[in-house]
Formats: C-alpha cells, sequence, structure tokens
C-alpha cells in the first residue's frame, strides 16, 4: 500500500504533519488519543504510567511521520509505535494508591451503590491480573480486548504470525482463568 | 477460550477517553524537542559559520598576499647599505652596494630568488643593473650605456 492509497484526509493530514504544521499534528492527535490512550492504560494499569507512555508514543509519532512510507495502514504503524511505547516502559511497582481509592468509595456509597462498586472491584480485579501476565501476552490480550483486533491485525502489529497470538492468547486465558477462578 | 473469560476481558478492558492533559503534555513535549534541535542548529551556525568566514578570509588574505608578492619583491631605499642588506635578506643575492657618483641607488626588486636588479638615478637617469646569486654582477643598463653603468661603482 502506498501513501496515495490512504484516504484523502489522511493523507493530507499525514503530508501537512511532514511539512511540520502543527495544527495538522492536533488532527492526528484528536483522531488517535483514545485509542493510544486506551491502550497504554490497558497495558500498563497506571494512570501516570499510562499518561508517560501516550506522550511517548505520540512524540515519536511527531519525529517519525517523516519515515512512514505507507507500507503498512497508518493504524498498523501508529499501533506499534504503542505497543512499542508500552514494551519500553519497565513496570511501575505495584501502587497501593488505587486500593484506597476504592475503599474509600465503598466507605461512602450508599446500600443501593454497592452492586456497582462489586461490579467495579471485579473488573479491577481482572485489570490486575491481565497485568501479571508477561507483556507479549498482556499486549495481546489489550490489542484483542481493548481495540478488538484480529488475530491477523495483532500479528501485523506485533510483527509474529497469527499461529502466535492465538497461542498466547491462548496461554493468557488460561493463566487468568487460574488467577480468576474465585471471582 | 471460554466465553466467560472473553466477556470479563471485553467487559473489564474497554476503551477509555484520553484526558485533555494529554494533549498539553504532547504539545509541551514537541516544542521541547523542537527547542533542543535548537541549539544544534545554533551551534552548526557558531561554528560553521565563524569557521567558513575564517576560511575565507585565509583565503582573502592567501590571495592578496599572493597579489601583493610583487611589491613585497621590490624595496625603495636610496640607503646602498639598506638595499645591500634587503638584497641579501630577500633576494638571496649577496653583492656590494655602493654609493654612486652623480647619482643614488633608488632601490631593488627581485626579479626571482638569486637574482635581483638594482635601480639607479645617475644625471635623471634611470638605470638598472641586474645581479645574480654568488656576487656576479651582470650589467643590463636599460639606458644603453653599460659602460658608464660599470663606472657607476667601479670608479669609486
Amino acid at each position: 500500500m502506498s501513501l496515495l492509497a490512504l484516504e484523502t484526509g489522511e493523507r493530507e493530514i499525514i503530508e501537512a504533519c511532514r511539512r511540520g504544521e502543527r495544527d495538522a499534528f492536533r488532527v492526528l492527535f484528536e483522531t488517535h488519543k483514545d485509542k493510544v490512550y486506551s491502550i497504554a492504560l490497558r497495558y500498563s494499569g497506571d494512570e501516570s504510567l499510562a499518561m508517560d507512555i501516550a506522550q511517548d508514543a505520540f512524540l515519536k509519532l511527531f519525529s517519525s511521520l517523516p519515515d512512514f512510507r505507507g507500507d503498512s495502514a497508518f493504524s498498523t504503524w501508529m499501533y506499534r509505535l504503542v505497543v512499542n511505547a508500552c514494551l519500553d516502559h519497565k513496570r511501575r511497582s505495584w501502587r497501593l494508591a488505587p486500593l484506597a481509592d476504592e475503599l474509600i468509595a465503598v466507605l461512602r456509597a450508599p446500600g443501593d451503590c454497592l452492586n456497582a462498586l462489586l461490579q467495579s472491584e471485579t473488573r479491577d480485579r481482572v485489570r490486575a491480573a491481565v497485568e501479571t501476565l508477561s507483556p507479549d501476552m498482556r499486549m495481546a490480550v489489550v490489542l484483542r480486548y481493548t481495540e478488538g483486533l484480529s488475530y491477523d491485525e495483532i500479528a501485523e502489529v506485533m510483527g509474529c504470525s497469527a499461529g502466535t497470538v492465538a497461542s498466547r492468547l491462548n496461554r493468557a486465558h488460561k493463566a487468568l482463568e487460574r488467577k480468576l477462578s474465585h471471582v | 477460550m471460554s466465553d466467560w473469560m472473553d466477556l470479563r476481558l471485553a467487559h473489564s478492558l474497554t476503551p477509555l477517553k484520553a484526558p485533555d492533559a494529554l494533549w498539553s503534555r504532547v504539545n509541551a513535549g514537541i516544542g521541547a524537542a523542537t527547542a533542543a534541535e535548537r541549539p544544534r542548529a545554533t551551534g552548526l551556525f557558531r561554528w560553521g559559520v565563524p569557521c567558513a568566514v575564517a576560511a575565507a578570509v585565509v583565503l582573502l588574505a592567501s590571495t592578496t598576499t599572493m597579489e601583493l608578492r610583487p611589491p613585497h619583491a621590490a624595496f625603495v631605499s636610496n640607503d646602498s647599505v639598506a638595499v645591500e642588506h634587503w638584497l641579501a635578506h630577500e633576494a638571496g643575492v649577496a653583492v656590494p652596494i655602493r654609493p654612486v657618483r652623480d647619482g643614488q641607488v633608488k632601490g631593488a626588486r627581485m626579479v626571482r630568488r638569486g637574482v635581483a636588479t638594482v635601480d639607479y638615478e645617475v644625471n635623471g637617469h634611470l638605470e638598472t643593473v641586474t645581479v645574480s646569486c654568488g656576487g656576479t654582477v651582470t650589467v643590463a643598463s636599460n639606458t644603453g650605456r653599460n659602460d658608464a653603468t660599470c663606472k657607476n661603482c667601479h670608479s669609486l
């Protein structure tokens, strides 16, 4: 796929970004910011770290746009930047602050909100379990369930075969089932 | 893979909205990165331009020196001792330059290393004597009066 094969609007924006136009980059940012941040947060499990990762990914995007040749879809290329930014960040130590926040929320919540809080806790446990997966398995899970990518798309982003993606997801499921069996 | 786990993961790992503060951070990062590149350009300017100017000055000076070489190869003086000294040290010609009767030395000019001319003004006429390395003196008067020119020195 060449750059010409991209949608007209996206191609024009990318070309404008290559010329260093900040407004064009803002458009690109607004288009993809939620996607980038979601992957970063779901992968890291830490809002502060997710901001760092997302920032790094966009700065890398800004500096690397002249290198984008259009050999792959722009979204795939951008996913790779985010994935690499995630993998480059070492995991931070487990933080107690979110648990403290949850405890305070439970204590303050009226009775009719208890069910919602329990559901929220379940989600948090699932996310916490995901965070214990190896980086490759975790990223495959995030791309699959946060972004809804197919096995082939995940394989292209992560630079491996679809079979490897299937294997990673299968192992991730088994590991998560063991960790979440009590939920 | 169980549907239960699929649902759990899909429900727990939903996409999120990025905080508004993200753009501020990205924008600031771009600004910082751009600013960080400027010193490199400034550094290039700081060193590159002066170097280029210095090179141009050296080149100009060399050219000027080469162009000024002929005038520097000439020495104008009425002092025979000074002319003799100049010939010995600048032209590599060691010959005695003596005061002349009815005239005076006007200066000398290097033809090439080891060969020079000495100008005299005698009775209102300009006479030139060619001298060469080793003290050999060849009279080449431009007045056509070689004998008279010889006598400028030898008659003393």
